[in-house]
């Protein structure tokens, strides 16, 4: 027989094997991470990551004290609406304004709280500052707030064991002129683990909970700033 | 004649004077039109504005909505006392302690509901461009703006609104020169210099009209500093 037709046997054997193994150094890696006892730690850590991974929100925000910050994106159907407001004309002048600025969004975006201030930044391409848009504490007195589950993709298609990596997100909702303006805010920073680390699933695991940490506290304090967005 | 052909105009053409312009005090009070003045590439130096009836015309009545004296007078009026608006000061104090503005204008801005909204608006508006014209570096602080405010643009609009009225006959020669020299004295209540004027017109602007300035500036910039320019190392 000729020992070539053994390759993809081999190749075979070797990814099962690799899978096992990376199955094994998962399974031990999460059962090392007290997610409870992480959030103990959400002040060092807010600052951990503010100094570090997330350095440039201070940059971006100026001055302003950061209270919590987080993941953010525009779900679909206000991508849409925002588009049709836009194309229809100014209609609504501040949502059209907003809308120009939140049409495209598919690039990393944050929510930061700052006082009692909601700012939504959104980044291009090359992870620089592309909008940075405030929503006050007239409009978060006024807006609305709900639980929408894990965060629906584009794509939609993920498997059971990879959707407890993907955001849960509330959707808030804000009044702009008599028209509503819904975005959504994620219960963690968005990971992606660099080239370093694809191999080491502790390291991997332990940013993954770090940033999940720091990102659902956004939530709880802005609830506690505005009654008006508890959420039962 | 297109927005864009206006500023290209404003920043390659020649100054617009007029031969038989004004001098000394008159002068000075015509010059609270020259932002706008410029805008239009008209004459900067004189009542009389340089500009066909036809564009006065379309100016006057499609963008201001003046038809008559009656209308002429009332905006008039309402621009020249604009920045009258204690409420507005408010606003001001509110963007420069940004720890407290919710308290500021809940404790200081009229309750009813559509003023409050007037003046919040007001609020978010200048809340977005002020940063705006801090990146344009037409100012570095907003504590530049505080005394101005936005002065330079109503009584800018005003005077030049007011020159326009006068060639369609709603104002007398003389109405105009008294009208004027009230802009003048506003303008002086707000703006120490012609580059204070410049900076609270384009501040004005830029609420009405949010950001890219750049043509707005080069204006400023050439009526500051053309050597041709009546606004050059003037005082006002």
């Amino acid at each position: 027989m000729n020992p070539l037709y053994l390759i993809p046997v081999i190749v075979l054997i070797a990814g099962v094997c690799y899978m096992v193994y990376m199955n094994a150094q998962h399974s031990s890696a999460k059962s090392e991470i007290n997610l409870e006892q992480e959030r103990s730690r959400y002040d060092i850590y807010k600052q951990e990551l503010l100094n570090q991974d997330f350095a440039k929100l201070k940059e971006w925000m100026k001055d302003k004290p950061i209270d919590a910050f987080t993941g953010a994106s525009v779900p679909q159907s206000t991508s849409n609406k925002l588009q049709e407001i836009v194309s229809d004309g100014v209609k609504n002048i501040v949502l059209s304004g907003i809308g120009l600025k939140l049409r495209r969004v598919e690039t990393d975006c944050f929510w930061v709280l700052s006082g009692k201030d909601l700012h939504f930044l959104s980044t291009n391409t090359e992870g620089d500052l592309d909008e940075h848009i405030v929503f006050d504490t007239f409009r978060i007195a006024a807006a609305s707030l709900q639980y929408s589950g894990v965060l629906k993709s584009q794509l939609g298609i993920y498997s059971k064991a990879s959707e407890e990596y993907l955001p849960k997100v509330h959707l808030i909702t804000f009044n702009i002129d008599d028209s509503s303006l819904s975005l959504e805010i994620h219960d963690r920073l968005n990971y992606t683990p660099g080239p370093a680390d694809m191999l080491n699933m502790k390291k991997q695991l332990a940013n993954r909970a770090k940033y999940q940490v720091v990102g659902e506290k956004l939530v709880d304090i802005l609830q506690s700033r505005f009654s008006n967005l508890k959420t039962t | 004649m297109s927005n864009f052909f206006k500023v290209f105009n404003a920043l390659f053409k020649e100054l617009s004077m007029n031969k038989n312009g004004l001098n000394g005090y008159d002068l000075d009070c015509v010059l609270v039109s020259s932002m706008y003045a410029e805008q239009q590439s008209a004459y900067l130096n004189s009542y009389e504005t340089g500009l066909s009836l036809s564009t006065i015309k379309k100016l006057v009545e499609e963008y201001w909505e003046v038809y008559d004296r009656d209308d002429a007078l009332k905006i008039l009026m309402d621009l020249l006392h604009r920045n009258e608006d204690e409420y507005v000061d408010f606003v001001y104090k509110a963007l420069e302690d940004e720890s407290n503005y919710e308290a500021i204008l809940k404790a200081n801005l009229p309750t009813d509901e559509g003023a409050f909204e007037y003046y919040l608006d007001l609020y978010r508006s200048l809340s977005n461009t002020i940063p705006e014209l801090i990146e344009e570096n037409v100012i570095s602080h907003f504590s530049e703006l505080k005394k101005i405010k936005d002065s330079g643009w109503n009584l800018g609009r005003a005077a030049f609104l007011a020159r326009c009225c006068f060639e369609l006959g709603h104002l007398s020669e003389e109405e105009l020169k008294d009208y004027l020299g009230k802009t003048h004295t506003a303008l002086k209540k707000y703006c120490g210099s012609w580059r204070e004027y410049t900076i609270s017109y384009i501040f004005g602007r830029s609420i009405w009209a949010g950001a890219n300035n750049g043509g707005m500036i080069a204006i400023a910039e050439t009526l500051l500093n053309n050597d041709k320019s009546p606004l050059k190392n003037k005082a006002l």
